[in-house]
């Protein structure tokens, strides 16, 4: 969290409090279905990365299964694949900078395209105490 | 934080010194070539270990290599066993529990599962050993390499020599290495030695290296980050009790330095300069860590016989610590 706080001005503090007191409650949307080879494609560059591309295995930051690690490396396990995706490509296009020491601006440049997806689809799938 | 507790270090020793007296009577009875089997040859894994990792001929041009992918490990027996090594590489402290001390696990330095060119790889050391060594003046074998790993960089004890965790771990190797020329000098292997710094390490100028780039996965306290819930470390602790102790190759300023240059902050490239590796090198090596093993009764005695280099801080004095002085940490590992 402190990199997503530190981006913050004191303002938006409040306005980010008053937007989730009103929210309700509703289920968690599900990640679109993986296939089994997209799954294994995923596994392979969370846990091994692509070194001759640059890109450092997501585990050994974010923990195995994408677990997260305090303070800096956030979860990703259970995460929406929408959302990584998102987030990937948006440090690929510079939009989001945040990351300590810009970890995430090789990664981000070296996955290909269905690498992305397949990591984000392996991530969404991973709960707690049952890696897949 | 003191990291793992060790309850279990003095029935260990106490199974050593079982397992030694029955060795001896084994010896006495028995042909040697049967009874040299197991028992790991102390004595002379202590005169072997140096900077090791730095010790790569220069010689000769060197040979592009790169291991096979993991997708490729067969499924069959001799598959089973570069898994178990994978899993023994990776998870050091709960694969190999009985002789891991520290927080560190093989992978903590040989990056990557052992694959990474440039952070001493397995399938470059592979094909270096067996080998001569002016250190102990004798050929020094894969086994009692691994050996000085274990009782040294994770300050534990020397996995007997027909152990599962010896054959797993080179089962793994020799795999990585298949097709790489024996003898080759490949290129990535070991660590890349730095030149000379232009100026002298300081200290404090690496503890503001470490502040900015290290701490956030080291902790500023360089204590390493577990996750919440594992046993084992994320990012593996630098000094304090749960490190590396002073007889490992890393304890050496010019090892670490050259390490943290090719190799760090982890997932970037070139992120520092030479001069910033030295001086962080410097700063992480000045803090007190587990006992040398070979500890020879005095810290001058030990200095002079196995630290007697400007690269090793051992013996001197650190914001008012000695280091190494035994009182500070009790000879707990590397056994």
């Amino acid at each position: 969290m402190p990199p997503m706080a530190d981006g913050l001005a004191e303002a938006d503090w409040g306005d980010i409090a008053v937007h989730l007191e009103h929210l309700t409650t509703a289920a968690y949307p599900t990640s679109p279905a993986i296939a089994d080879d997209a799954l294994a494609l995923g596994r392979s560059v969370a846990v091994l990365g692509r070194p001759d591309r640059g890109v450092s295995p997501c585990s050994r930051c974010h923990g195995p299964g994408g677990i997260g690690v305090a303070p800096y490396f956030p979860a990703l396990m259970g995460l929406d694949a929408r959302y990584i995706i998102a987030q990937i490509i948006a440090f690929r296009g510079g939009q989001r900078r945040n990351a300590m020491l810009r970890l995430m601006d090789p990664v981000a440049h070296g996955l290909e395209v269905q690498e992305i997806e397949a990591v984000a689809g392996y991530f969404a799938k991973q709960r707690p105490g049952a890696l897949q | 934080m003191s990291g793992r507790t060790k309850p279990s270090a003095e029935p260990r020793r106490r199974l050593f010194l079982v397992a030694a007296g029955l060795a001896a009577i084994v010896l006495a009875t028995v042909p040697h070539r049967i009874a040299a089997l197991s028992a790991p040859d102390l004595a002379a894994i202590d005169r072997a270990w140096s900077d090791g990792s730095l010790d790569v001929e220069q010689a000769g041009a060197a040979i592009a290599f790169a291991p096979p992918s993991e997708a490729d490990i067969p499924n069959d027996v001799f598959g089973d066993m570069v898994r178990r090594g994978i899993a023994i590489f990776t998870d050091t402290r709960n694969e190999a529990k009985p002789f891991a001390g520290d927080g560190l696990d093989c992978s903590s330095c040989h990056l990557d599962r052992g694959r990474r060119p440039g952070a001493a790889p397995m399938w470059a050391a592979w094909v270096r050993y067996p080998r001569f060594r002016s250190k102990n003046d004798a050929v020094n074998t894969m086994t009692m390499r691994i050996q000085g790993c274990f009782r040294f960089s994770m300050n534990g004890a020397p996995p007997p020599d027909d152990s599962e965790i010896m054959t797993a771990l080179q089962t793994y190797f020799y795999w990585l290495a298949r097709g790489a020329p024996t003898g080759g000098r490949l290129a990535g292997a070991g660590f890349t030695r730095l030149s000379e710094p232009a100026e002298a390490p300081s200290i404090a100028r690496g503890a503001a290296v470490f502040a900015g780039k290290c701490a956030a996965c080291h902790g500023s306290d360089g204590q390493g980050r577990r996750v919440a819930g594992a046993d084992g470390y994320q990012f593996p602790p630098l000094w304090g009790q749960s490190a590396y102790n002073w007889g490992a190759g890393m304890a050496s300023v010019a090892t670490a330095a050259a390490f943290i240059r090719a190799n760090m902050p982890y997932g970037l490239r070139d992120a520092l300069t030479e001069q910033e590796a030295w001086d962080v090198a410097m700063f992480v090596d000045s803090h007190e860590r587990p006992q040398d093993p070979r500890f020879a009764g005095s810290l001058a005695e030990t200095r002079a016989r196995y630290h007697d280099s400007k690269w090793s801080l051992y013996g001197t004095y650190q914001g008012g610590v000695r280091l190494g002085d035994p009182s500070n940490y009790p000879l707990a590992g590397g056994r």
